[in-house]
């Protein structure tokens, strides 16, 4: 295969993934993505160097433009609140493409790489997805190939230029140039083994790789980036909302969390409690309170909510680990039934000496500043009551002024509503027997559709128990809170989700979108806040248990392991880790003991030290290399040096204001003859400039640095004659006046460059 | 920033691309020390793998690679030549990419890389670097340095490869043109006494395209069944002595100009001595310094021997008398031979500028080297 078409495709292939890894964060705009990919692929077909209106300065002004009007364009949003790493990042698409559709020489190329790894590390800050890693490996190998070839195909444009010819015994005759063209098409360069030879070396690259990822200690932090990374929108958990909102999501299967409960499987009907509402008012719930917040109270990130959370009490609770997506809400989802008695953040919230969690008004768990997934565990007492009447976390005892906002009714209340409520618990005694009387009622009287209806009254609640006699979980919710309510019981709502779908391959349970729920609260005096649930056992839809259900399942426990053992991989873990390959290396018959938290503790500090020593040892190399080759560039020979070959510089530039470029491997003095032999005025000047600095550099000779400056002050100010463009001497390396302006121009003071004979 | 690797004669370098590279990781790696996030933290793995990586290509591409040096058979100062490098891959299934050579010459690394793009395994590639050596004399190639930036471009990796050999370097060479006329005109006139057609019989060999053929003998033509020639010896060969004064006063001895002066006599002699024995004179140098003269030079096969001896004179005092010449070169009596005509002298004495000259100087055409 060709060198140039080789490395042409590879760059491709590596800018593609790094753009595709980004679209699958889903962060970018549709329109933008797909642009960004149509102008991508499309590029690939038209070639800078041979299209001719390519090359035009239009089509540069053009590009230069679009650029600058995309740069006004996103500048303004940063100042809206937008994150400016959103706004980079669509920037860094426009400039790809600009980068793409004006390759011309090797810095375009480099700068779309450039590009593609900040494409790659945006992906990293905003996505979570298991299909990173595979695009990772892609990008590793694609990179690999990619970067090796750009390194042959740049060193053999900077070597690759002359050819010597010897001449009389030995002496060097004469130079030509060699067609670096010519060994671009070469197909002898690289092949299917070098492919193939270096495509294992990316994998090994990758599995290396995975071996950092793992002994990297893990002692941030957690500073948060200024990113804002969109969650999943949920309907259902804002500070107030409208009856109808869950019926449309009973077809949505968008992932909210996963769980696991290690060591036990899951209980039926496990529902995850998130937010409650206590104010109802014509058909919405809002959160009259929501100003309530209390902080919790933590060690090592361990949050006791419980007087049995020690522990002791969390051998025996349920221990349940949440892999929460990330979400537009900052509610932590916790598992009932069962009191609540603890939550253990991770290891990188507890790093960042952030304690984020507070009990909402309504015995919410909120993480405020949430962002992106997380992963926590929540243990809860296992309830041996009916789950339909199980404790959830609170105080027991409330005061009456307490409870006197979950007594609320709206004003306009319809007085049937009251009566019917009145009805139907009947001779109930208790406050529990009326409660399960309008549970049991609401349970079998009614049905349950996701058909939403029109209300024909002010209070959708008529038409719900009067009129249609069917709805979804809210509105039941809601009916058997107002009916409590209306009987003196104080009721709220609450919104959750409810179940989930068993995952085989993983073994744990998955919850969408479409498993969200609402049920009631009642206070029972004595039980505190007890949950019902009125809404009528629903059998959801079978669903088909085919190949692409299993393949769905397959690829989300993939998903779940990325999370598990990727995405929340922390101190914690490489403990755990640690501890296990203790048991397979005993070191010494020494046990380490690493899992309590004031050990990790010391670890944390002790890796902590050792890391930001790394950094800092890091930084001070660099900052010693930067200081040597300041002291080097002080250093009196090498000043002159430096100083001289400045002075050549700009003798190269005053030249090439005069029309004379140095061509590739032309030599300085094979410059001074063409300017001498076009007649120019500064050919004098600088062919002695270049006779003294070829004595000073390759004889050891003095050189005075006064009368190099002079000899270069000598050429600017000579003037300029008629015949300014040089006439290429006979045999000479040729560059044509097209390509004199694009032709690169060695800055570096070189001698000769060699080639092979 | 060298650091010595894990051999003595390994050397890793970062480059500029390097320089980027480990600040970009630096960068990356506080930004996931400090935020915890994973996914940064496998970007910061891949991008420590990959100087592992690059660490271990660059060794495979360096390791099994064997440098020779091909010096020309003549380097003049200031005269640009080409230096040979074959470069062997003794690997038997890895090639080797993206190779530079650089040649040390007393230590010092010529200011030169012959680049290879791609040696295979078990193949030699050859490349020439050239160069221009502004001093006469003996210079020693030492080593070779061995580095490739293969494959990401991110380290320099070098080993030295110890390869010794020796190139004498010669006095610069002056054209005819910048010669007095007085000299130019001799050497018209002594042109004439070249090799000569007729002259004793010197052997017998093979007819060659552009021989003369009254040279032809027939009679050994007949005999071996192929036309053979004569050859002719020189009745008379022309001899010519160089006196080359390479004296400088001691105080003199640090002054580049004067120094610039000597070395002006030195391209002069060689210039001269070239021109005569390419021309059938024998020559006879004679310069100040311990030891007997050269022997009699007397064809261009001795060229060499003429311009290694100068290349490695050296300034004296001027007490420090000329070579004797052997007795079989005193013609007249004296130790010098007698002018050949009239005005000009087959003794030449070359002097710098402003030299005081010698006694010797009486019998000689003396010629300042200006």
């Amino acid at each position: 295969m060709r060198f140039a078409a080789t490395h042409k495709a590879v760059s491709y292939l590596m800018v593609g993934t790094a753009f595709l890894l980004l679209a699958l964060t889903g962060e970018l705009p549709l329109l933008l993505t797909l642009i960004t990919a149509v102008g991508l692929v499309g590029s690939y077909f038209f070639d800078p160097q041979t299209q001719p209106w390519m090359q035009r300065r239009a089509y540069a002004y053009v590009w230069y433009a679009l650029l600058l009007v995309v740069l006004v364009v996103l500048v303004p949003d940063v100042g809206r609140g937008e994150s400016w790493w959103d706004s980079g990042t669509r920037y860094l698409c426009v400039f790809l493409l600009a980068k793409l559709w004006q390759r011309r020489n090797n810095s375009d190329y480099l700068q779309a790489y450039v590009v593609s790894f900040l494409m790659l590390l945006s992906a990293s800050l905003l996505g979570t997805s298991v299909l990173y890693s595979l695009g990772l490996l892609l990008y590793i190998v694609f990179s690999t190939w990619t970067l090796t070839l750009f390194h042959l195909r740049r060193e053999m444009e900077e070597n690759y230029l002359l050819k010597h010819l010897p001449g009389r015994h030995g002496q060097a005759a004469e130079s030509e140039r060699v067609e670096v063209e010519r060994i671009l098409n070469s197909r002898r360069v690289v092949g299917t083994s070098f492919l193939m030879a270096s495509g294992l070396v990316s994998v090994g690259i990758f599995a290396l790789a995975g071996l950092f990822f793992l002994l990297l200690p893990r002692v941030g932090v957690s500073l948060d980036l200024p990113l804002r990374r969109r969650g999943l929108l949920l309907t259902g958990f804002a500070e107030q909302i409208s009856l109808g909102g869950h019926g449309l999501l009973r077809d949505n299967p968008k992932v909210v969390m996963r769980v696991e409960t290690p060591g036990t499987a899951p209980p039926l009907g496990l529902r995850f409690r998130g937010i409650a509402f206590d104010h109802y008012e014509r058909g919405q719930w809002v959160r009259s309170r929501a100003q309530v917040e209390r902080p919790l109270a933590h060690t090592q990130g361990l949050h006791i909510l419980d007087g049995d959370g020690g522990t002791a009490g969390r051998q025996a609770a349920l221990h349940t680990e949440i892999y929460l997506e990330p979400l537009e809400a900052q509610v932590l989802f916790v598992p009932g039934p069962g009191r609540l008695l603890a939550v253990q953040l991770p290891d990188s919230w507890v790093g960042a000496g952030q304690w984020p969690l507070q009990l909402g008004p309504e015995d919410e768990v909120l993480a405020k500043g949430r962002r992106g997934g997380v992963h926590y565990a929540v243990y809860t007492a296992r309830s041996a009551q009916d789950q339909s009447a199980a404790a959830v976390p609170a105080n027991a005892q409330l005061t009456p002024a307490e409870l006197a906002p979950y007594l609320q009714l709206p004003g306009d209340l319809p007085r049937r509503i009251r009566d019917e409520a009145r009805r139907i618990v009947g001779g109930a005694a208790t406050p529990r027997d009326k409660a399960r009387a309008i549970e049991s009622y609401l349970q079998k009287s009614f049905a349950y559709t996701t058909q939403l209806f029109a209300p024909t009254h002010a209070e959708p609640l008529e038409d719900f128990l009067f009129d249609k006699r069917r709805g979804h979980c809210e509105y039941f919710a809601t009916a058997m809170a107002v009916m409590l309510r209306a009987v003196d019981i104080p009721s709220r709502s609450v919104n959750g989700y409810l179940g989930g779908e068993w995952n085989e391959y993983g073994r744990y349970l998955v919850v969408r979108q479409q498993h969200a729920h609402s049920w009631v609260e009642g206070y029972i005096q004595g039980q505190g806040w007890v949950t019902y649930d009125p809404t009528p056992l629903l059998a959801g839809p079978l669903r088909s248990r085919g190949l692409f259900y299993k393949v769905g399942q397959f690829s989300d426990s993939l998903e779940m392991s990325w999370s598990k053992y990727v995405i929340e991989y922390d101190l914690r873990a490489q403990l755990r880790l640690a501890e296990r390959l203790q048991g397979v290396f005993s070191f010494g018959g020494a046990k380490l003991q690493l899992g309590t938290s004031a050990h990790r503790r010391e670890l944390r500090l002790v890796l902590g030290a050792l890391a930001y020593a790394g950094a800092g040892l890091l930084a001070l190399t660099l900052l010693a290399g930067l200081l040597r080759r300041q002291k080097q560039r002080r250093q009196p020979a090498m000043q002159v040096q430096l100083e001289t070959q400045g002075q050549l510089r700009r003798a190269l530039v005053v030249l090439r204001r005069r029309g004379y470029h140095q061509r590739p491997g032309e030599t300085l003095q094979q410059l001074a003859a063409r300017v001498e032999l076009a007649g120019d005025s500064a050919g004098a000047s600088f062919a002695e400039l270049v006779q003294r600095y070829y004595a000073h550099r390759f004889g050891q000779q003095d050189i005075d640095l006064a009368e190099v400056a002079r000899l270069t002050r000598a050429m600017a100010r000579a003037p300029r004659s008629s015949a300014a463009l040089p006439a290429l001497a006979p045999g000479s390396v040729g560059v044509t006046a097209s390509d004199r302006d694009s032709a690169p121009v060695p800055v570096a003071i070189s001698d000769e460059p060699t080639g092979p004979t | 920033m060298n650091l010595r690797f894990w051999a003595r004669w390994r050397w890793v370098r970062l480059t500029r691309d390097g320089w980027w590279f480990a600040t970009v990781v630096a960068c990356i790696a506080l930004v996931a020390l400090n935020t915890g996030n994973n996914l940064l933290y496998l970007l910061l793995a891949m991008l420590l793998s990959l100087v592992i990586a690059s660490l271990i290509m660059a060794e495979v591409s360096l390791r099994g690679v064997v440098p020779r040096r091909q010096p020309p058979p003549r380097v003049h100062a200031r005269d640009p030549f080409l230096m040979g490098i074959v470069l062997r891959n003794e690997k038997r299934r890895f090639p080797s990419f993206s190779i530079e050579v650089e040649d040390l010459c007393d230590d010092q690394v010529v200011d030169k890389r012959c680049y290879f793009l791609k040696i295979p395994a078990g193949r030699t590639q050859q490349t020439s670097y050239r160069h221009t050596l502004t001093r006469r004399g003996r210079y020693v190639f030492t080593a070779f340095r061995i580095s490739t930036k293969f494959p990401f471009a991110l380290f320099r990796t070098s080993r030295y490869v110890e390869h010794r050999s020796e190139v004498v370097v010669f006095p610069a060479l002056l054209p005819l043109s910048h010669w007095p006329q007085a000299l130019t005109v001799a050497v018209g006139e002594l042109t004439l006494g070249k090799l000569g057609r007729r002259g004793n019989f010197h052997a017998l060999r093979e007819y060659r395209v552009g021989d003369d053929p009254r040279d032809i003998h027939w009679r050994s033509a007949a005999r071996r069944q192929r036309l053979m020639v004569r050859e002719h010896e020189v009745e008379a060969v022309p001899q010519v002595t160089l006196f080359i004064d390479n004296s400088l006063p001691a105080e003199l001895h640090r002054d580049e100009a004067a120094q610039q002066q000597i070395e002006r006599v030195i391209s002069w002699g060689a210039s001269l001595g070239m021109f005569y024995l390419e021309h059938g004179y024998a020559l006879r140098l004679c310069t100040r310094g311990p030891g007997p003269a050269l022997p009699l030079l007397w064809s261009p096969t001795t060229l060499g021997r003429l311009l290694t001896t100068l290349a490695l004179i050296k300034t004296v005092t001027p007490d420090v008398q000329f070579q004797p010449l052997p007795k079989q070169a005193a013609l007249g009596g004296g130790p010098l031979a007698p002018p050949m005509t009239g005005e000009r002298s087959d003794c030449l004495m070359i002097v710098r500028p402003g030299a005081a000259l010698t006694r010797e100087a009486a019998l000689c055409h003396v010629v300042e080297a200006a």
